[in-house]
């Protein structure tokens, strides 16, 4: 790893957050020069908000989920010769100034992947059934993935790029979470959680699962395995 | 057996069976096509029998233990369907990785912003 100079990618997967996407990348890009956001084929005028920005942006032609739009951000990264590649929600949920944190103890050689938990950290705002739902996420992780996290659907993670090369996200949708944690397992990287804060808003909410939802994943995802 | 034995719709069924089995022994002359032209063979045979003699269901159905041929015939749609959802299941989920390989590839061709592109000639696409 290039350690006076490490290249550091922010993954941003957006799909119709023409709403937030500007202020998001803008608030990323002042710290950190690459942002590469992905517009999963949205049909509102995301990535047409972010001309101009400086950030890299790729444009899937149809909608393929965030999963797949996270990985396609992960290989455009890695193409870039990236050190480190940061995966950060579009929906204006995180906040920027946590990314440091998560970058440090990899740059520092401790672990080779970092991920954000709002159960170490805060978690502004959160509604009482987004909780439940969250920590039964936590649960379902720690029976059927067997990794022992705090909080295993936070999109804020940071991967060297041997992590990042080695993870296949391959659940296009929202079962990504699950997979990449995994493939973290399976691949044995060392991993830490970091405390982060996430703010929720009513917007925020509106783009997040809804609990009937993360019922249909958990479900797709014992059926995957099952097959 | 006389033809006027059969009822309308044994008179009707039987030589459309009958066509569709012959159409697949045709087909096994192709190398390419031989095994799913087996099964349909077998398929085809097996309905043509059933209908032009509806006791052999009950005949097989003894054998195998099962009271009534219609559970028989219930039995056998009931796993054939199970294998079919699996089979489209999988084939569905292949597709959609496929899909999203050539999404991927041609988001990784073009990038949208920057505007220029100075020395891009490379793209990681290992799917």
């Amino acid at each position: 790893m290039t350690r006076d100079n490490p290249k550091i990618f922010v993954i941003i997967a957006a799909y119709n957050e023409s709403r937030t996407i500007r202020s998001v990348t803008d608030k990323v890009l002042a710290n950190y020069s690459d942002v590469v956001v992905v517009d999963d084929g949205s049909s509102d005028d995301t990535a047409a908000r972010l001309a101009g920005s400086g950030a890299h942006v790729l444009h899937h032609c149809i909608n393929r989920g965030q999963g797949a739009a996270l990985q396609t951000g992960i290989c455009f990264a890695l193409s870039e010769q990236a050190d480190i590649v940061v995966t950060f929600d579009a929906d204006g949920q995180h906040d920027q100034h946590d990314i440091e944190a998560l970058v440090r103890p990899i740059l520092d050689g401790e672990c080779d992947v970092t991920l954000g938990s709002r159960f170490l950290g805060n978690a502004h705002n959160i509604p009482l059934s987004r909780k439940l739902m969250l920590k039964a996420g936590v649960l379902f992780t720690r029976i059927f993935s067997r990794v022992k996290v705090s909080d295993s659907h936070n999109g804020l993670r940071a991967f060297s790029r041997r992590a990042a090369a080695s993870i296949q996200v391959t659940m296009d949708r929202m079962a990504h979470a699950s997979e990449i944690l995994d493939q973290i397992r399976i691949a044995g990287w060392t991993f830490r959680e970091i405390p982060v804060d996430i703010y929720y808003s009513e917007y925020s909410l509106a783009k997040g699962q809804s609990s009937w939802n993360a019922i249909k994943i958990g479900l797709q995802i014992l059926l995957r395995r099952a097959l | 057996m006389t033809l006027l034995h059969l009822n309308i719709f044994q008179l009707v069924i039987v030589p459309l069976v009958a066509l569709l089995f012959i159409r697949s022994i045709i087909l096994l002359g192709r190398a390419n096509r031989r095994r799913a032209a087996v099964i349909w063979a077998i398929l085809w045979l097996a309905a043509g029998i059933t209908i032009l003699r509806p006791g052999t269901t009950i005949l097989v159905a003894r054998i195998l233990g099962i009271g009534r041929g219609t559970d028989l015939v219930l039995y056998i749609f009931v796993i054939a369907f199970l294998m079919a959802a699996f089979y489209f299941y999988n084939r569905m989920l292949k597709l959609e990785a496929a899909l999203t390989a050539i999404v991927r590839h041609t988001a990784l061709r073009e990038p949208l912003e920057p505007p220029m592109q100075k020395d891009k000639v490379e793209v990681m696409t290992t799917f």
